[in-house]
């Protein structure tokens, strides 16, 4: 038995490589095996190239494979990038129409899956997914119960060009491939479901949110499940007007929630300003896609650094956070509400695409803890009063009793009164501002792994985390030592990563944008006598481990 | 008029000498009382502009917002709050250029909110630039041989786009000014409420005299249909006259009916009804 297996499933955009992928991880899953997967898709929604890699493990995993053992294609353009990725032994699927003579590969078996899918009147991916799940040995039973669930209309059809794939696998005579599970069952989401999840648990009762590739789908998971639990949820016009009702739903009492990739950020920039300066409560999602400008729409990257950290003009206390593993995207979720109520700041989820739109297995999760600072004030005097809404640690909203709550864009005073007063300016600024000095000093789920007395530091950020733990744990069994350090809380900049960095020798910064953003954020954090390599990569794909075994090997960076 | 012991009182108002929003303030605050609203039971929403001040004078609660946004936000704040009374207020610039985006979504959303918009045909705050309700080729500080562009007509906008209610008002006539107000505040849907005003400082072309000689009165009795409200407008435009009353009224569900929001949001911290929904769509357990 195997540990582990990968598998990508290749053609175009339309042939269903989403759907196949989809059972194939479903039922892995239902066997107790780790998933991950990572797939890559073309902004044309027919006809474009696109992928889908698959790594079957025992173990935890959540970076993309180094190499793929199983290629399933399903028309000629699945062969495209193969002598890059493909593992030496490496079997290929594909269609006997295809014409394979100029594969580097040896081990091609061609079956009639276009020929078949005809005749069967069924899809060809079916016949391919049949063909699969003979070969790792999936159950029968349950790929059949996972159709039946997925779409009933289709049920019979692809039955039958499930059945005729399996056939043809057990007549080719081929072994089957099958890695080993340590049992159980293991649930399958994206991390989209889970920062929607995590919203609905904070009690977020109020979602705004304009369409944008790679943030529609926390979108309409929260436009599902907001108005199940008595909430409202809305589609704007712009993003303009999706941060800035927000702003005035949280201000009247509800938390509140936006979604956006880089250009809705852009977008957004005045209204995270606002809500900074106004002390209302906030929470915004930006799904970082490959910019500048519109960029590569559908890609990876983590380009949003800067932005993130510097949304808007004037001094804005703002937290930035950036989940480290699929699970952080619920428990992150989770606190940034309460985060942006006790510090009266903007609170920024950095996301990557690769984790909010592919799926992957998780065992459980264990729920934060969770307060909140929305009370219900009443004024015990006989007139009507103006609360003292920047004094005050609450976040009361109207309809209060004799109170009022003022808040506002101008500089104001503690009651949101306006001024014109340069000194009040500079007494609100620090008010404003000191308050995060507490986050600096106790940032959130900070975190080191690795070798602690490691003098070879990793910093990372996102997703890059799992690449660079699992290049780390390989490398050091030759007895390298490495401390990684996974940056998760961006913004106000922790204090301890100079503490940890005191005896570094060298300090690898990863992460996947052109310019070295992250780099450049902490770069006063890292001593002076300290070799500084940025690893980068920016291709648009998520980073896996090779990329650092490489640099490591090399010494290059 | 406003009597200074009135409980929206907060601050003596500023504006330069003859400024229509005197007139916009005192006839709103007087709305206000007689129709027995309470300041905790308000909500006034406002952008940026000379118009705007209100909300530093008037004592309810009030969300000072950013320009142009006034609309997102007094949305927000009455899709989470129905029990709130939400005024948005915003002058010509505000309204009609910086945030026209959102004056088109909002009413045909019919946001049950009254949108008051002072217009005195210019950008006031930042000293007599055109405005979009600035008249075509007339000259002006930055366009000595004439402003080149056609004035936005945002009564038949808003008509077009779904609007409930649209009426307009100048600051000549304040008891008619009150009535408008009231009217729009009873109404339940979105409510523009334009208010033809004047600029002495920038824009002292423009008198009450000048505009009294336009005005068409059409009553605060609107049983126009739609169809009826646009002629009325487009004869008016045509005629260089400015028609002043309730000129469209209809009931329609608004946005918070459709959404099945009609009541207060509370936020349950934390909500455990999650558990159930990640169980069932994802098989995944949440441990408390």
């Amino acid at each position: 038995m195997l540990e582990e297996v990968s598998i990508r499933i290749a053609g175009l955009t339309g042939l269903g490589v989403e759907f196949t992928t989809e059972v194939i991880v479903d039922a892995c899953a239902k066997r107790g095996l780790h998933v991950y997967t990572y797939r890559f898709f073309p902004t044309i929604v027919r006809g474009g190239y696109t992928f889908s890699d698959i790594r079957i493990s025992c173990r935890k995993t959540s970076s993309p494979p180094d190499e793929i053992n199983i290629l399933g294609a399903l028309s000629k353009e699945g062969l495209r990038d193969v002598d890059k990725i493909l593992s030496k032994d490496a079997l290929i699927i594909i269609d006997e129409e295809v014409d394979v003579s100029q594969s580097v590969c040896k081990h091609v078996i061609q079956i009639p899956i276009g020929k078949l899918s005809r005749e069967l009147k069924t899809r060809m991916n079916m016949i391919l997914l049949g063909f699969l799940s003979g070969l790792l040995n999936l159950d029968f039973e349950v790929v059949t119960e996972i159709l039946r669930k997925k779409k009933i209309s289709e049920f019979e059809s692809n039955l039958r060009g499930l059945k005729k794939g399996i056939r043809i696998f057990e007549e080719s005579g081929l072994e089957k491939i099958v890695v080993k599970s340590y049992g159980g069952v293991k649930s399958v989401i994206r991390g989209s479901d889970l920062v929607a999840l995590g919203a609905l648990y904070a009690g977020c009762k109020f979602f705004a949110g304009y369409p944008i590739t790679p943030a529609t789908s926390i979108m309409e998971a929260l436009m599902n499940w907001i108005p199940e639990l008595g909430g409202v949820a809305v589609q704007v016009e712009d993003e303009l007007a999706a941060i800035n009702m927000v702003i005035g739903a949280s201000y009247a009492g509800a938390r509140a929630m936006t979604v956006t990739s880089g250009p809705g950020f852009s977008l957004m920039a005045e209204g995270i300003g606002f809500a900074g300066m106004a002390g209302i409560p906030v929470v915004i999602v930006d799904v970082q896609r490959v910019g500048p400008s519109t960029g590569l729409p559908t890609a990876h990257e983590q380009s949003d650094i800067d932005i993130a950290t510097h949304p808007s003009h004037g001094d804005i206390p703002r937290i930035v956070l950036a989940p480290s593993t699929i699970e952080e995207y619920y428990t992150f979720t989770v606190k940034s509400f309460q985060l942006s109520e006790k510090y009266r700041a903007p609170v920024i989820l950095l996301l990557d695409q690769s984790y909010t739109l592919n799926y992957q297995t998780i065992d459980k999760i264990r729920n934060p803890e969770v307060y909140s600072y929305r009370v219900s004030i009443e004024s015990s005097g006989d007139s009507i009063e103006v609360y003292p809404y920047y004094d005050s640690e609450w976040v009361p909203s109207p309809p209060s009793k004799r109170l009022l709550i003022v808040a506002s864009s101008v500089e104001h005073d503690y009651r949101g009164f306006s001024v014109q007063d340069g000194e009040i300016h500079a007494s609100m600024s620090d008010k404003r501002l000191g308050k995060l000095r507490e986050l600096e000093e106790n940032p959130v789920d900070w975190e080191v792994v690795g070798d602690v007395d490691g003098r070879e530091v990793f910093i990372t950020i996102g997703c890059c985390r799992a690449a660079v733990e699992e290049a780390c744990s390989r490398l050091s069994k030759n007895g390298r030592r490495f401390k990684h350090i996974p940056l998760k809380q961006l913004w106000p900049i922790p204090r301890k990563l100079r503490e940890e960095l005191r005896e570094a020798e060298v300090v690898y910064v990863v992460e996947q944008n052109a310019s070295g953003q992250v780099l450049r954020l902490i770069s006063k954090e890292i001593p002076e006598n300290c070799i500084v390599k940025s690893v980068r990569r920016y291709d648009g794909q998520p980073l896996r481990s090779r990329d650092i075994v490489e640099v490591l090997r090399d010494g290059s960076g | 008029m406003g009597q200074a012991s009135s409980v929206f009182d907060r601050s003596k108002p500023k504006w330069c000498p003859g400024c229509g929003n005197f007139v916009v303030y005192s006839c709103l605050k007087d709305a206000l009382e007689e129709l027995g609203y309470r300041p905790e039971e308000i909500v006034v929403v406002c952008g940026i502009g000379c118009a705007t001040f209100i909300w530093s004078y008037l004592n309810t609660n009030s969300l000072k917002a950013l320009h142009g946004r006034v609309l997102p936000a007094a949305t927000g704040v009455k899709l989470v709050k129905p029990s709130l009374k939400v005024l948005a207020v915003s002058g010509d610039g505000d309204a009609y250029s910086i945030g026209c985006g959102h004056l088109t979504h909002t009413a045909r959303r019919n946001i049950d909110l009254t949108y008051i918009v002072i217009d005195n045909g210019i950008f006031g705050n930042t000293r007599g630039q055109p405005s979009p309700t600035t008249p075509y080729l007339s000259p002006t500080k930055i366009s000595p041989r004439g402003w080149p562009e056609k004035p936005v007509d945002p009564l038949l906008l808003v008509a077009v786009s779904g609007a409930t209610f649209i009426a307009q008002g100048y600051v000549g006539n304040p008891s008619s000014l009150r009535e408008i107000f009231k009217k729009a505040l009873k109404h339940r849907g979105f409510s523009l409420v334009n208010i033809v005003s004047v600029c002495p400082t920038f824009n002292p072309k423009r008198t009450i005299t000048t505009i009294k000689e336009k005005i068409l009165d059409v009553g605060l009795d609107s049983q126009r249909d739609l169809d009826e409200a646009v002629k009325l407008l487009l004869e008016a435009r045509k005629a260089g006259r400015i028609p002043v009353g309730v000129i469209y009224s209809r009931d329609e569900p608004t946005y918070n009916d459709l959404l099945n929001a009609n009541s207060d949001q509370k936020s349950i911290v934390p909500d455990l009804r999650v558990l159930e929904i990640a169980l069932r769509e994802f098989g995944l357990e949440i441990e408390c």
